[in-house]
């Protein structure tokens, strides 16, 4: 069977594919996998592949975690789209009813002239496999699954420059500390908001910023925004975040800024995006007599697999960041089989990732940041000032608002938007007559 | 032997408990689009699924979120009947 690849509408999204030597694309990836059917065990990597064969079937994949999207379309009259931009389908003209996405660890095959339609998932992850296991075992399988990963990206990437989003937390201060040891031009950047505006002081994620980049021993570039400068990156931060929930609004907010004032051209980046959902440290926050970002009232062990999987939706990094052509990569994303096996019953303790994480790094990282309480990265709350939370509260920028102006720039119906993502995942097609309704 | 009935007695009660349903609500009823209708919101939605799975012991894929099926306590009463009696 000879595949041939289909580009993506709009602009491409290069995919990071890691495994076997050789797979570069879909047509290479397709290729190899239909010689060799055990190849989908030992890939990852943030990707979202179509190719079409000589049956005129079409081939989707995406990676395991979702974290590059696959939106794609289907009508008699406009035949078949993809994009991993679902606004650049809506400008091809396809109708609000006809977009649909792939789900995250999903394959599929599509083939219109039969009303094919065949959604198989290549990879289960494995939640709280490591339970009993002694803790000397798991830190040691945490600290050689990081190893392996960065060792992988030094080889697939070569030693290209990386610039770190240092948050000033614990999961982006390990990004920043393994890629120095695996990459020689890394630096970190961060960001501040309203440090202009009168009685408003350096916020802690900038101290704890810059302790960390002291201490890895990196060049910091920090980004300074207005309030305005930032509200003026919404558009960005909406369409190419690609959801409207505050969370995710607000940290693309951040990105959205980093990637238009930070100067980062000719740098990939690196995150520490992930780790939160894999090991379920999430909690709603406190702010001006109101709670944002709730949660479902689950217990962590309970919520990490929803969150995990929630991670389908949402574009706050790679999206924003390819809307100005920097190219994100995601490490914990790449090792998220090794910390979603860790034992349910260490979620329930609070310290649970500062302690790994201690073990893991040791002083690689500074022991301020180990001691520092828990704090949504950027976000500010009750006790402190000038985060986005605050800025976007002041600006009228949550909730109902987001979503209406979601609604707006993707010329689609609100009501349409509970359609379109339900719980973290965005809505994929059950079989061929779904996609093939008439809108 | 899970019959639909006694799967949507038990999601019935659940819901009604969780989302604070009121008992004079005379619009409720087992066959309300929950998810349209504003009775569960999103972050509700993952707590249905939590509950179904715990409840039976099953593992509901997500794309079950967007089954037509899969928006009335009737329907996912069906759904997971089905699944639990093969």
């Amino acid at each position: 069977m000879n595949y041939t690849a289909v580009p993506p509408r709009g602009k491409p999204l290069a995919p990071l594919v890691i495994g076997p030597d050789g797979l570069l694309g879909s047509v290479s990836f397709f290729q190899a996998w239909a010689e060799n059917p055990a190849l989908i065990d030992r890939i990852d990597g943030h990707f979202a592949l179509v190719a079409i064969d000589d049956d005129f079937t079409f081939h989707l994949l995406r990676d395991p975690l979702g974290v590059n999207k696959l939106f794609f379309a289907w009508s008699p009259q406009m035949g078949f789209s993809w994009s991993p931009l679902v606004e650049d389908l809506r400008r091809l003209g396809y109708h609000q009813n006809q977009l649909w996405s792939l789900p995250s660890a999903c394959y599929a095959r599509f083939k219109p002239s039969e009303k094919l339609w065949q959604l198989q998932r290549y990879r289960a992850l494995p939640y709280g496999t490591w339970e009993g296991q002694a803790t000397d075992t798991i830190v040691e399988r945490i600290r050689a699954r990081l190893r392996g990963v960065f060792s992988d990206l030094a080889m697939r990437l070569g030693d290209v420059p990386i610039t770190v989003t240092l948050s000033g937390g614990l999961d982006s201060a390990t990004i920043a500390a393994m890629a120095r040891q695996y990459f020689s031009d890394v630096e970190g950047v961060t960001f501040a908001l309203d440090l202009d505006r009168d009685n408003v002081q350096p916020g802690e994620d900038l101290h704890y910023a810059r302790l960390a980049a002291g201490h890895i021993g990196i060049p910091l570039n920090e980004v300074h925004v207005t309030r305005e400068q930032m509200i003026n990156q919404l558009y960005v931060a909406l369409v190419h975040g690609q959801d409207w929930r505050d969370f995710n609004v607000h940290c693309a907010l951040v990105n959205a800024c980093l990637g238009a004032y930070g100067n980062l051209d000719g740098r990939m980046l690196f995150t520490g995006d992930t780790m939160n959902e894999l090991v379920a440290d999430y909690k709603p926050v406190a702010y001006a007599g109101q709670t944002f970002y709730p949660l479902p009232r689950l217990k962590p062990a309970r919520l990490r697999r929803f969150l995990v999987s929630g991670l389908d939706s949402g574009d706050r990094e790679v999206g924003v960041f390819h809307h100005f052509d920097l190219a994100t990569v995601q490490p914990y994303a790449l090792c998220a089989d090794a910390y979603t096996a860790l034992p349910d019953s260490w979620l329930a303790d609070d310290n649970i990732k500062a302690n790994l994480v201690r073990q893991v790094m040791g002083d690689a990282i500074p022991r301020a940041i180990y001691e520092r309480p828990k704090v949504r990265a950027q976000v500010g709350n009750d006790q402190q000032t000038g985060g986005t939370l605050a800025a976007m509260v002041a600006e009228g920028l949550t909730g109902a608002h987001l979503k209406q102006k979601f609604a707006g720039l993707l010329d689609c119906d609100e009501a349409f938007l509970d359609q379109f993502l339900r719980a973290g995942i965005y809505r994929s097609p059950l079989h061929f007559d779904h996609i093939a309704a008439d809108p | 032997m899970h019959s639909p009935n006694q799967v949507a007695e038990k999601l019935e009660h659940y819901v009604r408990t969780q989302f604070f349903v009121a008992d004079d609500d005379d619009f409720f009823s087992r066959d309300i689009h929950l998810w349209k209708e504003g009775y569960v919101d999103s972050t509700g939605a993952v707590e249905v699924i939590a509950f179904l799975e715990d409840e039976y012991q099953i593992r509901l894929p997500d794309e079950v979120l967007f089954d037509p099926q899969f928006t009335t306590i009737n329907g996912m009463a069906q759904r997971v009947s089905g699944l639990l009696n093969g």
